[in-house]
């Protein structure tokens, strides 16, 4: 853009505004109906609402269906390792800290072989979101038997049903100490969804989302009556909470539950059902990337730094 | 600059340092530890990132995101931890990132033991993971070698967006010696680039990736990581050759402290009148076999080539490569954290000259 200087235009670039297209990456090839392209579009909103710069955004994948999310938006993204999304992330973040990042995992990626990194992740309290796509199932690779699949749920490598209850997401992480942000929502409850990853993002520190996310190929029927029936899904109603005026109007079933309460949260994330909400909310837990920041030091402070660690050695 | 009296672990720590690189991530194991705990205050105070992190699987994952925002970021090791870290190196070759993995050998297999080794030599020059892909492999056999290669590490890890591997043992990392360093400040930042995710002002969208699900786009990757390594294989192998100035019946080939043992020993059986030299690579990949194969025909006569290696034989695949069944090929090793002393291999020297006279 040429500067042309008028009374009115001092010439300069009017500031950037980005629409929800500038974010849209190329078409996405998830199956039609699953839950993912809600994500995305969420996501998307996201985005616009706060008017992130792409070149500032980081979008972190691990392996399966989510993996993917990065290649369909015009952010920065990262598709790395089968359950490393949350290490990769936090080097990402401890390197730019500059830059909003993004962690999209998996069911398998999250809860299974990146279960180590997930339990340190909350630990670390790094400020990003973590998106958790579970679909109950491993759908890339056609429908085996994941941590978070039914109890009795029949899959390829378990063709009787899954043999053990399924892992709670919420409960481990709630369990974890130094937990921040913990929340639930589900991919059909879009302005939920915004709400809650629009939270997420407001929150400073590890900011844990858990997406119920229909696979409509291998877990439509965990799903169903969900969908179908407003009043089985209970929304987590409190001033401190998420509030969508639209998803509390359409799921008349609230329950009204502080966020700031941890041992409130767990028990109500043991019992485990079709929840909607945050669960827990601590905004004043230390993060990592902002304990691990130092000072900037000048070429003569380092001079003399180095000086006096030398002078220790000195033959 | 004066020389200073340091541990090789920390010696090399501060080289990281020097070189400019400002994020460390590792897991605490023996024997190189002392690189974490001396970068932990070094970096602090240069303004970087220490992070100790849950596992060596994390560290490298850490080392992964970091080298995508185009920064300067190394971890290090012992053996089994790059065990762990070898689905990591995987990717990041196949993302063509740049980051240094300093691997302080101990003895395996298994959990093995902490006393230094060279029996990861297979690890490190033949791939740790899985795919056609390869490390840069650096050997230093002293605490100022070891300096002086991580410094290279970083260069040659940057100029080709390729990891790279400064390969010692745990008694480079635990001896003390005098040693000299670059200049504090003297390390150029990283360059504006084109690949990496760390842009500060608006620019094209770019993707860390290394999933192909075309075989033709794969295949063009793959050949395109050839084409750099075949660069790699003609403009960076270095070694040094000892001990030939009289001419030489036997070549004795080793690296890293197991070469400069075998200096010692050469020199012992030199002063009785043995003509024997030393061929030391000191990049394990790309390997020298040229000039090792020079090397080896100007042995005059028929003599033999001693390899020797703390380990049961396994740089002897690459000796043997490099004669193409040329000549006699003789290997002593040692394992489990056993390290000969120079008085063992001179005996072993004057043995299989008594073969050649």
């Amino acid at each position: 853009m040429t500067a042309t200087c008028t009374l009115t235009d001092c010439g300069a670039a009017p500031d950037v505004e980005y629409s929800m297209d500038d974010y849209a990456g190329p078409v996405a090839r998830w199956c039609p109906g699953c839950g993912d392209h809600s994500v995305l579009s969420a996501a998307q909103r996201l985005l616009a609402t706060h008017q992130m710069a792409p070149e500032k955004t980081v979008f972190v994948s691990g392996i399966g269906c989510s993996s993917r999310f990065p290649h369909y938006l015009r952010t920065y993204g990262f598709h790395g390792i089968h359950g490393r999304a949350l290490p990769i992330s936090t080097g990402v973040k401890l390197a730019r800290p500059d830059l909003d990042v993004f962690a999209v995992m998996g069911d398998g990626d999250c809860c299974s072989i990146g279960a180590a990194h997930w339990i340190h992740a909350v630990r670390y309290n790094v400020n990003m979101v973590a998106l958790l796509l579970d679909n109950n199932i491993y759908g890339l690779t056609k429908k085996q038997t994941s941590p978070t699949t039914p109890q009795g749920f029949p899959s390829n490598t378990q063709p009787r049903g899954s043999i053990l209850p399924p892992m709670n997401p919420l409960s481990v992480t709630l369990g974890v100490t130094n937990a921040s942000f913990v929340a639930q929502t589900a991919d059909w409850a879009p302005q939920h969804l915004y709400a809650t990853l629009d939270a997420a993002y407001r929150h400073r520190g590890f900011a844990f989302v858990r997406i119920l996310q229909r696979c409509p190929i291998w877990t439509a029927s965990l799903f169903r009556d969900a969908v179908q029936d407003p009043a089985k899904v209970e929304v987590l109603v409190h001033e401190k909470g998420i509030h969508d005026a639209t998803t509390e109007a359409i799921h008349t079933n609230h329950l009204d539950h502080d966020p700031s309460d941890l041992n409130a949260a767990r028990a109500l994330a043991e019992e485990g059902g079709m929840r909607l909400g945050l669960f827990f909310h601590d905004p004043t837990n230390a993060c990592y990337d902002e304990t691990r920041r130092v000072p900037g030091y000048t070429p003569e402070d380092r001079i003399a730094i180095l000086k006096r660690e030398l002078d220790r050695h000195a033959v | 600059m004066s020389k200073v009296l340091m541990k090789g672990n920390e010696a090399l720590g501060e080289a990281a340092v020097r070189a400019g690189c400002v994020h460390f991530f590792g897991y605490p194991i023996t024997p190189q530890t002392e690189v974490p705990e001396y970068l932990v205050k070094r970096l602090r105070e240069v303004g970087g990132t220490f992070v100790q992190a849950e596992s060596e699987v994390a560290s490298i994952n850490m080392v992964m995101g970091a080298a995508g925002m185009g920064v300067r970021c190394m971890t290090s090791s012992s053996s089994p931890g790059i065990s762990l870290m070898a689905e990591g190196m995987s990717y990041i070759a196949a993302c063509e990132l740049p980051c240094v993995v300093i691997n302080m050998m101990r003895a395996g297999p298994g959990l093995g033991g902490i006393l230094p080794a060279q029996s990861d030599y297979f690890q490190a020059t033949r791939g740790h993971g899985h795919g056609d892909y390869q490390v840069i492999v650096l050997a230093p056999s002293s605490v100022q070698e070891a300096v002086d290669l991580t410094t290279l590490a970083f260069e040659l890890s940057e100029k080709y967006r390729n990891p790279a591997m400064v390969c010692a043992d745990g008694m480079i990392g635990q001896m003390m010696e005098p040693v000299e360093f670059p200049e504090e400040g003297a390390a150029t930042p990283m360059p504006e680039n084109d690949w990496s995710l760390g842009a500060r002002d608006g620019r094209e969208r770019r993707i860390v990736n290394s999933l192909y699900l075309s075989p033709e786009d794969l295949h063009r990757h793959n050949l395109k990581l050839k084409a750099k390594y075949d660069e790699i294989a003609a403009n960076e192998t270095r070694q040094e050759i000892y001990g030939t100035d009289d001419g030489y019946d036997v070549l004795v080939v080793a690296f890293g402290t197991m070469a400069r043992i075998c200096k010692t020993a050469i020199d012992e059986v030199r002063a009785e009148g043995l003509r024997v030299a030393l061929f030391r690579p000191i990049t394990l990949n790309p390997y020298p076999f040229g000039a090792l194969r020079d090397a080896m025909d100007a042995i005059e006569g028929d003599g033999p080539v001693l390899d020797i290696e703390m380990s049961m034989g396994q740089m002897l695949y690459d000796v043997k490569l490099a004669a193409e069944g040329s000549r006699r090929i003789e290997f002593y090793g040692t394992a489990g954290g056993v390290v000969p002393s120079p008085d063992e291999v001179a005996e072993k020297i004057r043995g299989l000259m008594q073969g050649v006279q």
